[in-house]
């Protein structure tokens, strides 16, 4: 009988969510945001959900300079950002000295300076701590603290997206932590103290969380006086949230895809598209004989249809990129064309790389068949779909894929780390912050199977790119930079270490009294600039 | 005997209605490549989301690709009811032989088989089935084998307390003093009369079988995209409730007609079976 009930409760379910929009009245003393995951770990050198564990320290903590929708830095606690042309850089690029803010309070009265930011710099490099990224902190060869409002930093090489470092970890406080035993295990961790536009008021695990505005925020305390973050584990239940106004924001997941027309035709509420860093690729796993070629995956990526798979299956809502950045990222390749959807062009490719139909219709060559696996997160919807539909793309030119899905602790597990699949379709974005920097990824160094270190799961090894990555990160000129970063995504365009799908996009909805929200590429979370945040 | 029996289930109206839903659905699901119109995984995204009847040569509508929801409930069919099945007649056998040896035997062998019993019941069902499956290569057979293998526990239970009760009636008294072997006696005396609750347990693992089947394809241990069964329609189905309700509801009542079914067949079955009625005419 357990199936009747199963039926009858989901026609219920169908029938509740019918669009049954009765507004909720405004409260103009709080903003309620609303996401289906939960922040657990406060401390902003520590969490590791980005995205959702972002908006606690956007709310509480600040960093040196932090990162405006056009991808410029913008100063916060520092003064300003510093620059060759002011000075804070030196001209080789390795001596950076930074001005601090001399107004700023932790939220418990003491002052903040030099010796939070320098506490920050140790535990960050401080072996014993599980910080979340080191990245740029580790070229750093020697801190010094000038006086209480200058710290000096000087770097063991020229390293542009350095200013990253700094934007991505926020600092915390050294009165509080310095004392203390185990950072990892400190109650801080869930009832911090930092410099930021709100203090947490109150919490109730699995519901929400209430924060209160900081009257003395060096930004200026923020207009809403009240701000709660809501969690709602269920997308759609979510979702009818925002319609009926019980949260004034959607974020995170957002819209469902299949929900934005609706969503944008509803009163008294805006839309706002939110790219977020990720772009989903089909990665070929390079160190396997069917993938070793280049001229194979590029056949295996002109012959699928990646423009209809975003139509169709994202229903339009993703962006097609080229590359591994947004298209709309300053430093994307806009002058590659796309080369998909022609299964002529791929069977003729493979057929000149060697690979020709056998007797069952599967190409092979050497006695090695073209078929493979390609694996993603179990239960995704919409992954499963593009999946079907890049199998039935390969089924007409005689490559034969099977489908073969994980839950994502196991598919992101060893078996991606150790370069153990054939493909994946995987989404990821840049390694630290928006650089478009992609040592990471690519450099042959970074091979883990290889080099025990790193991320080029694809195992790619090409010299000029790795010449191109080591010049990259020693530009400080962002043309130049971008130059060298065209030249990169040019030659994986031919090469095909992964193939690139689309952008990943979130659909907000927002009620339109609320001002402020602006949806930024560089960083993963609405709430950047939650102290701006007004009633209109 | 075996003609008294039919005559009984032949006068249990549901019973036979069950058997016919039954009947039908295994012939839809053997002849599936035969009825099907259409090569199930076929996607045609520009015919996404058709309602059923609106289109002559798609009569069950399209799903979020375009793929043919008629063809896709006959090929899930087969899987559906294989894992069903499959797992259903692992669950009592082993259940079965468990409950049985357990209860007549008593003693060690109990306490034994009983305290094994306890420790597989500690862990739930589906972590239990993850575990294993993280080992087994997913195939049909697999997954049902590893379904039955970790679902027996509560039907030897219920066999095992029927057989404790059995054993101290006068026909065992009987059949013992007549110098019967233990085995007959498990097998010839015991296990007929305990057929009751085994039918019933039966028939409730069918319908628990075939939803967990979608549970472990949900998590990606079951059967894998793009092939159907009626639990990963079902569960692909979620996202659109509100919008394309009848994605759920086609796989919900094929769910429904087996479930009902295999329950009615049960019902008539241990009815017919039961050898307490056998003296009625």
């Amino acid at each position: 009988m357990k199936f009747t009930r199963r039926a009858t409760l989901g026609t219920s379910a169908a029938l509740l969510a019918a669009p049954t929009v009765q507004a909720q009245s405004l409260n103009r003393e709080r903003v309620i945001l609303g996401m289906t995951q939960e922040p657990v770990q406060f401390n902003p050198l520590l969490f590791v959900n980005a995205g959702t564990e972002n908006v606690p320290e956007a709310c509480m903590f600040d960093a040196l300079w932090d990162v405006d929708a056009s991808g410029n830095f913008i100063p916060n606690l520092a003064v300003e950002v510093p620059t060759q042309a002011n000075g804070g850089i030196s001209p080789d690029g390795l001596t950076w000295r930074v001005n601090l803010r001399r107004d700023v309070r932790w939220t418990d009265g003491q002052p903040f300076n030099a010796r939070d930011v320098e506490f920050t710099f140790r535990t960050i490099m401080n072996p014993a701590v599980a910080v979340r990224n080191r990245g740029g902190f580790n070229v750093i060869s020697e801190f010094r603290v000038v006086d209480d409002f200058t710290v000096e930093m000087k770097l063991g090489r020229p390293f542009a997206p350095f200013m990253w470092s700094w934007q991505n970890m926020h600092i915390v406080p050294r009165h509080i932590l310095a004392s203390e035993a185990s950072i990892q295990t400190s109650t801080f961790n869930t009832t911090p103290i930092g410099t930021g536009p709100y203090v947490l008021r109150t919490r109730v695990a699995g519901s929400h969380m209430v924060y209160e505005r900081n009257p003395n925020y060096h930004r200026g305390a923020p207009r809403i006086r009240q701000f709660i973050h809501r969690f709602i584990p269920d997308g759609s239940v979510a979702y009818g949230q925002a319609r009926t106004g019980e949260i004034d924001y959607l974020a995170l997941t957002g819209v469902p895809n299949d929900r934005w027309a609706e969503a944008r035709a509803i009163p008294e509420r805006d839309f706002l598209v939110y790219p977020t860093p990720n772009v989903q690729f089909i990665y070929f796993n390079c160190g396997n004989p069917r993938f070793s070629d280049p001229r194979v995956r590029k056949a295996l990526t002109m012959a699928v249809e990646m423009q209809r798979s975003l139509d169709d299956i994202y229903l339009g809502t993703w962006p097609r990129t080229l590359s591994y950045l947004q298209p709309t990222h300053w430093a994307y390749n806009t002058s590659l064309r796309d080369y998909t959807a022609d299964p002529v062009g791929a069977a003729a490719l493979l057929d000149t790389a060697g690979w020709r139909v056998g007797a069952d219709g599967i190409r092979e060559k050497d006695g090695i068949k073209l078929s493979f696996t390609m694996s993603t997160t179990a239960g995704n919807v919409a992954r499963q779909g593009t999946q079907a539909l890049f199998q039935q793309n390969w089924r007409r030119i005689g490559v034969a894929m099977e489908i073969r899905n994980m839950p994502a602790s196991v598919v992101w597990g060893e078996f991606t780390t150790q370069s153990r699949f054939d493909t994946l379709l995987v989404s990821w974005d840049p390694t630290l912050g928006l650089d478009p920097d992609y040592t990471a990824r690519l450099h042959s160094r970074f091979i883990p199977v290889k080099h025990r270190q790193g991320s080029n799961f694809v195992q790619y090894e090409n010299p000029e790119v790795d010449r191109l990555l080591e010049l990259g990160v020693t530009q400080m000129d962002q043309e130049a930079r971008k130059a060298t970063y065209w030249r990169i995504q040019e030659i994986l365009h031919e090469e095909v270490p992964f193939a690139p799908q689309g952008g990943s996009v979130q659909g907000h909805l927002k009620r339109r009294q609320l001002q402020g929200p602006q949806p930024n590429q560089y960083v993963t979370d609405i709430t950047w600039n939650v102290h701006t945040w007004n009633w209109a | 005997m075996t003609n008294r029996v039919w005559q009984r289930f032949r006068t249990h109206k549901l019973a036979l209605a069950g058997l016919v839903t039954v009947t039908i659905l295994l012939l839809m699901a053997i002849l599936a490549p035969i009825l099907a119109p259409r090569d199930p995984t076929l996607i045609e995204t520009q015919l996404r989301f058709l309602a059923p009847f609106a289109n002559a040569s798609l009569p069950l509508g399209t799903d979020e690709l375009g793929r043919d929801t008629l063809s896709r409930l006959l090929h899930g069919g087969r899987v559906s009811l294989t894992v069903g099945l499959v797992a259903m007649i692992t669950t009592v056998l082993t259940g079965a032989l468990v409950g049985i040896a357990a209860g007549y035997l008593g003693g060690i062998a109990d306490t034994l088989l009983m305290r094994f019993v306890d420790t597989m019941l500690c862990f739930p069902q589906v972590f239990l089935l993850l575990v294993v499956a993280a080992f087994v290569p997913p195939t049909l057979l697999s997954i049902s084998l590893i379904i039955g293998l970790t679902s027996w526990m509560e039907v030897s239970r219920i066999v095992r307390a029927e057989i404790l009760q059995l054993k101290e009636q006068d026909f065992i008294a009987a059949a013992r003093a007549l110098g019967a072997s233990r085995r007959r006696i498990m097998f010839r005396e015991l296990l007929p009369n305990a057929a009751a609750p085994i039918l019933v347990a039966a028939t409730l693992k069918v319908a628990s079988a075939v939803l967990m089947e979608s549970y472990i394809s949900y998590l990606g241990y079951g059967v894998q995209p793009p092939l159907a069964s009626w639990g990963n329609m079902l569960t692909n189905a979620q996202g659109y409730l509100d919008t394309v309700p009848w994605l759920a509801i086609l796989p919900g009542i094929a769910i429904t007609l087996t479930v009902m079914g295999f329950n009615f067949l049960g019902d008539g079955l241990r009815d017919a079976l039961d050898p307490r009625l056998r003296m009625d005419p």
